[in-house]
This record gives structure tokens, C-alpha cells and sequence, in this order.
């Protein structure tokens, strides 16, 4: 399968008051076509900013690292001005944003702000317009779309909201959708709903997606690869059947092992295996390998080394970020 | 009064409306029924799951028990041990209410907005050792508010130091060690690890656990997320739109819900494990209806995929279909 999207060697640094901080580094990837990427980890690892950075929607302090290469269809998007970025994204990159209540504009009515995605990048008539956002809000499943267009969003649920998002994403048929916890903000039954829609519309709509989550159900239920994120760096990137039945890096197993299993009887539940420590703050990554204060089987060399991300014995497409991994056979 | 000796807490018809009136003239005042009506038993010793979406009133239900809301209806009889006389917590005021209070303690969702970023961490403890004089002089005091810090993981050196110097499972470290300096029997948890990272969550988790077991205490554990309740919980409440619509063992819950919401929440859980990956599963559609002037019938009648006509005209009321499995639902009658 052809990539659609290449990212090699990102770094991202931050001018602040405490000096050069270094939220991201040294991350490489890529997104195949009709494939959805998951990015899994949590708060502070830098996820969110890594699929912020595709489309460049950083803040102006940050600085890209010198052999930092984004590839885009082919066209390394670095080079490219702000107006030919302002061009592809919400057309041929597109983002579903985390707060379905404050990324909608309050005061335009859901009608103005999805024709607001056509106009910004298609010609089309004002009939033209309303016929494609009607389509679109059916699409998303919303339920009296022609009344639903001259609503503000306060007027909606947050399920709701979300729906509009996400139909305003899809409005240009995207090829890359960037989807940053779209539904962490959103109750359990709700979730259930958003995720089901869109997998159905990536089916019909031949776009990828890269998932961004902190919640191993949803990359479980939704996800064809997974980048392990942790401090800055991808810890373990593999197929998601192989993740979950076959986890390598410490902090991928600590992780699977310290969520409670839903499907084990709760008077056969034993007590919680836990990561000792707590994420630490990107302003004070640890040296060496970044999990190696919180990690069981530490030894010397994490202590020195960042280990490289080295790929499995035996397996293509397995990459852990661990020295263990050095001449061992798969356990 | 109370029915069975097991029990330490039992409430009877809680009710918590919020009003509000509208218009100049012609005033009309509607009320948010957060909590409607709600009965429950607490067990002595046990942990009470209570489960719903954001809006179904679970939290207000948490606050009204210990009075930071005043119930609009209702009674709720708690009974420290066995041969102690049940007392209406709701009743009492001033002086015979403050010695309950420090009886019943709670432990707060968000530790970032819950401890005082102006006192550092001794005084956060200190609060209600002072306001119920417990311990004889500051120094005796001190070596409470040690003992507890190490109870919960941290060490007693952090007394002098400040919120903002703490991560965020620390934070909610210390809220527990504040409601459990003055000693409590019930702690009401109001989603106290749903803030927190996965790999932090799991040792708060633990923690709650090992304080229950040295120090009797019984929960009231309030939360979202149903993989954690599950862990956690002895029984489950599970609750919508203000009602309590089913109350069973927790096993007995997940593995034979009975009312439509219930099966359709258990449903929806994303499990971590991609071969079980929910195709085709009937999912509950819709989304939860205003909690302001519902209708006289089912709450999720707008959203069940079994309602008939009755359901549209009466409330069903909560009751034991199986023996310790209770539902509020009139397929089962």
C-alpha cells in the first residue's frame, strides 16, 4: 500500500521562560492509504502536537528540527508557504478537534460554519451549498438536517456538536483525516455512536485517519497500526492484533496490565499492577531512555542511552524502543 | 426505619431539584430534578458502585449526602455501627450535625481544583483536625497529618510544600489523606481517578482499596468509567436522568443487566482487545434528554428500543426482580 503521509525525524522545541523545551523528538512515521494510525499515550507525551505539526498548527514559538521532513502526497509540506498550507488543510487534510463545545464558533449558526468549509476552498452557488451541507449533516446522522442548519451550537448536545465537526471535516472529502480524542469529551453511549460513525465513513470515503487517544478501548476498536507515544518519543509501534496479543516495551505492557479488564468477573479481579512514578513533565525528560526511572527492568546502559527504536526478531512491522530488544528472541 | 442491621446507610426518597423561574409577569418556575426520588442501601463495609453518563445526577446525589446540597425531599438514616440507633442525617442541624459530618467525608473529581493553591499542604490536612478539634496541641497534630501522608504514599517531608509542587495523582493523593485524617467511617468518592493518567490511576485505585480493608471504611464510589467501577465495586447502582434504574451484585450486573439502558452502557464500552471488536451491536441511539420538567413516564422511554404504551403514561418504580437484583423497568412486571 502506498504512503500518503511521511514524517520523518520530528522534532519540535518550545522557546520558554525555563530555556529549549522538547516536547517531541526524533519521531518517524508514516500513514497508508486507507489505513487508520492510532497515537496512544499520555498527557505530556506529545501526541496531540506530533499530528498538530502535519498541518503545521503550532504555536509561534515552536521551532521544527533541522532534518524534520513532513511528506504529503509526495510534497514535503515544510516548504511550503502559509497560504498553500491554508489551502490544504480543511481540504485535503482535515481535523476533528477534541472540544466539540468550544471549537465551534458560538455565534454563526451551524449552516454558516459548514458553508464556511465549502466556500474556503470550492466555488459553488448558494443552493449548491445548502444541498451538500443537508447531505452532509444525513451523512453524520442528524436528525432534521434542515432545521438543524439555522441552529447556533449552543442549541445542540454535545454528541451533536461533535457530529457537526466532524461533518465540516469531511466537507472537501478529505485524504487525511486528524482526529485528536474525539470522543473524550463525550459520555460512554455517545462515544459508542461517534466511533461506529466514523469508521462507516471512512469505509465509504477512502480517506486515512490518524487517531489521536489516551484510551486503549478506542485504539482497540478502531485502529489498523498503533504508535505507543511516551515522553517525546514512540516507544512501540506495531499492528494493533500484535500490540494487544504480543506487547514488547515495558511501558506498553505496564500500561495494558494497570487498566482494570472489563471482561473478567470482578470476584476473580486481582489487585491492579501499577507503573511505579508519575509521566514526567517535558520540561524534565529524564537522560537516557525516558521510561527507564519508572521502567522494572531498568539496567545500566537506559540509564545512559536513549535506546533506538529496533524492530522485533522475526516480525516486519514490530519496532520497540528498548535495549532489551538487542540479540533477544521473541518470549 | 432501617430494615436491616448490615446496613449503615439507608436512603429513602431523595429528591434534589434545582428551580428556576422565568418571565416578568407571568412568572412560571421550572425545576431541574437532578435526583428524583431515589431509594438505596448502603451496606456497612461494602463498596456501592454509581454509575451514569455526565448530567444523570449521580454527583448532586454525592453532595446532597453530605449536605453540600440541602435534599429538596427525603430522609437518609446512616448508623455508624450495629447497635448505634439510625440518625436522619437530614434532620439534624448545627452542633449534632458537625459531629456526623467528620463521620462522612468526600473525596473530590478534579485534585487540581480542590486543594487551596494558598496553603501548602500541612495546613489543606490541618483544616479538619482544627474545625473538629481532634488532637491536643500543633505538634500532635502534625504527627497525624505524617502518619496519614504515609498511609497514602507520600512522604511527611511534602507537608511544607505546595499544591502546584505535586503531579496530579499526588494532588489527589492528598485529597484522600485530608478526609481521612478525622477518621471517617464513609467516604464518598466523587470520580477521584477519572482525572488521572492510566498508569497513575491504577495506584490510586490500589490505594483506595488498601484504606478500605485497614481502616473498615465503606464507599460510595462514583465514576464513569465502568471497567473501573467494576474493579471496585461490591454492588452497582446504575442511574439515568435522576432515577435509580437498576442496583445489583456488580458480577450480576455485567453479566445479566435487565434494563434496556443498563444492557445498551455495558455495550458501549470500548474493551481494549481487538478481537473483540463490536460489529453490527445494537447501539443505544439518541442522546440524554433535558432533566428539566420530564414527562410522568420512563425516563429512557425516548431511547428504549422495547418501550410500549405504559412506559409513555407511569414511572416505573424500582424493584427486586431477582433475589438481590433490583430494576426499575415494566418489562419485568
Amino acid at each position: 500500500m502506498e504512503n500518503i503521509l511521511t514524517v520523518k525525524d520530528l522534532s519540535i522545541s518550545f522557546k520558554t521562560e525555563f530555556g529549549l523545551v522538547n516536547p517531541v523528538q526524533g519521531v518517524s512515521f508514516d500513514v497508508k492509504q486507507n489505513e487508520t494510525l492510532g497515537i496512544v499515550g499520555e498527557s505530556g507525551c506529545g501526541k496531540s502536537i506530533t499530528a498538530y505539526s502535519v498541518i503545521r498548527l503550532l504555536p509561534n514559538n515552536a521551532i521544527l528540527g533541522k532534518n524534520t521532513q513532513i511528506c504529503f502526497e509526495g510534497e514535503n509540506l515544510l516548504n511550503r508557504s502559509k497560504q498553500d498550507l491554508a489551502k490544504i488543510r480543511g481540504n485535503r487534510i482535515s481535523m476533528i478537534f477534541q472540544e466539540p463545545m468550544t471549537s465551534l464558533n458560538p455565534i454563526y449558526t451551524v449552516g454558516w460554519q459548514l458553508a464556511e468549509a465549502f466556500t474556503l476552498h470550492r466555488e459553488m452557488s448558494e443552493e449548491e451549498v445548502k444541498r451538500e451541507s443537508i447531505e452532509l449533516l444525513v451523512k453524520v446522522r442528524i436528525p432534521e438536517p434542515e432545521k438543524r442548519l439555522k441552529e447556533y451550537p449552543h442549541q445542540l448536545s454535545g454528541g451533536m456538536r461533535q457530529r457537526v465537526m466532524i461533518a465540516m471535516a469531511l466537507a472537501c472529502s478529505p485524504k487525511l483525516l486528524i482526529a485528536d480524542e474525539p470522543t473524550t469529551a463525550l459520555d460512554v453511549t455517545t462515544q459508542a455512536q461517534i466511533l461506529e460513525l466514523i469508521n462507516g465513513l471512512k469505509r465509504d470515503m477512502d480517506a486515512s485517519i490518524i487517531m489521536i487517544t489516551h484510551d486503549l478501548g478506542v485504539i482497540a476498536e478502531m485502529c489498523d497500526r498503533v504508535l505507543v507515544m511516551y515522553a517525546g518519543n514512540i516507544v512501540e509501534s506495531a499492528q494493533v492484533f500484535e500490540l494487544f496479543d504480543h506487547p514488547r516495551h515495558p511501558y506498553t505492557r505496564g500500561l495494558l496490565s494497570s487498566i482494570p479488564n472489563v471482561e473478567i468477573d470482578k470476584s476473580s479481579q486481582k489487585r491492579l499492577s501499577t507503573i511505579k512514578g508519575f509521566v514526567p513533565h517535558p520540561a524534565n525528560f529524564p537522560k537516557g531512555c525516558r521510561f527507564h526511572p519508572r521502567c522494572p527492568h531498568a539496567f545500566e546502559r537506559c540509564i545512559q542511552e536513549n535506546p533506538l527504536l529496533l524492530p522485533i526478531k522475526g516480525q516486519s512491522d514490530h519496532f520497540s524502543r528498548c535495549w532489551l530488544e538487542e540479540g533477544t528472541d521473541r518470549t | 426505619m432501617m430494615k436491616n442491621a448490615s446496613h449503615m446507610c439507608e436512603i429513602v426518597n431523595l429528591s434534589k431539584w434545582f428551580s428556576k423561574t422565568t418571565g416578568l409577569i407571568h412568572k412560571r418556575t421550572s425545576h431541574l430534578k437532578a435526583v428524583d426520588q431515589c431509594n438505596l442501601s448502603i451496606k456497612r463495609g461494602e463498596t456501592l458502585g454509581l454509575v451514569g453518563e455526565s448530567g444523570c445526577g449521580k454527583t448532586t446525589f454525592g453532595r446532597t449526602l453530605v449536605r453540600i446540597y440541602n435534599p429538596t425531599e427525603g430522609k437518609f438514616f446512616y448508623s455508624p455501627d450495629p447497635s448505634a440507633l439510625p440518625v436522619d442525617i437530614f434532620s439534624l442541624k448545627g452542633q449534632e450535625l458537625k459531629q456526623y459530618r467528620k463521620k462522612i467525608q468526600m473525596i473530590y473529581q478534579d485534585p487540581y481544583g480542590s486543594l487551596n493553591p494558598r496553603m501548602n499542604i500541612e495546613n489543606i490536612i490541618m483544616e479538619g483536625l482544627k474545625v473538629h478539634s481532634i488532637g491536643e496541641n500543633r505538634a500532635e497534630k502534625r504527627d497525624m497529618i505524617a502518619t496519614v501522608l504515609e498511609k497514602v504514599g507520600l512522604r511527611s517531608e511534602y507537608m511544607r510544600r505546595y499544591p502546584h509542587e505535586f503531579s496530579g495523582g499526588q494532588r489527589q493523593r492528598i485529597g484522600i489523606a485530608r478526609s481521612l485524617v478525622v477518621n471517617p467511617d464513609f467516604i464518598i468518592c466523587d470520580e477521584p481517578v477519572s482525572a488521572l493518567d492510566v498508569s497513575v490511576q491504577a495506584q490510586v485505585i490500589n490505594i483506595l482499596e488498601d484504606l478500605k480493608t485497614d481502616f473498615n471504611l465503606t464507599y460510595l464510589f462514583i465514576a464513569h468509567d465502568l471497567s473501573v467501577v467494576k474493579h471496585i465495586s461490591d454492588r452497582i447502582a446504575v442511574m439515568y436522568l435522576g432515577k435509580i434504574i437498576e442496583l445489583t451484585e456488580t458480577d450480576a450486573l455485567f453479566n445479566h443487566p435487565l434494563h434496556p439502558y443498563s444492557k445498551g452502557l455495558l455495550d458501549s464500552i470500548p474493551i481494549p482487545n481487538p478481537h473483540k471488536r463490536k460489529s453490527d451491536k445494537q447501539l443505544l441511539q439518541g442522546d440524554v434528554p433535558s432533566p428539566v420538567d420530564p414527562p410522568q413516564a420512563c425516563r429512557f422511554v425516548s431511547r428504549c428500543p422495547k418501550a410500549f404504551d405504559r412506559c409513555h403514561q407511569e414511572i416505573p418504580q424500582l424493584k427486586e426482580i431477582e433475589p438481590g437484583h433490583e430494576v426499575a423497568c415494566f418489562l419485568y412486571e
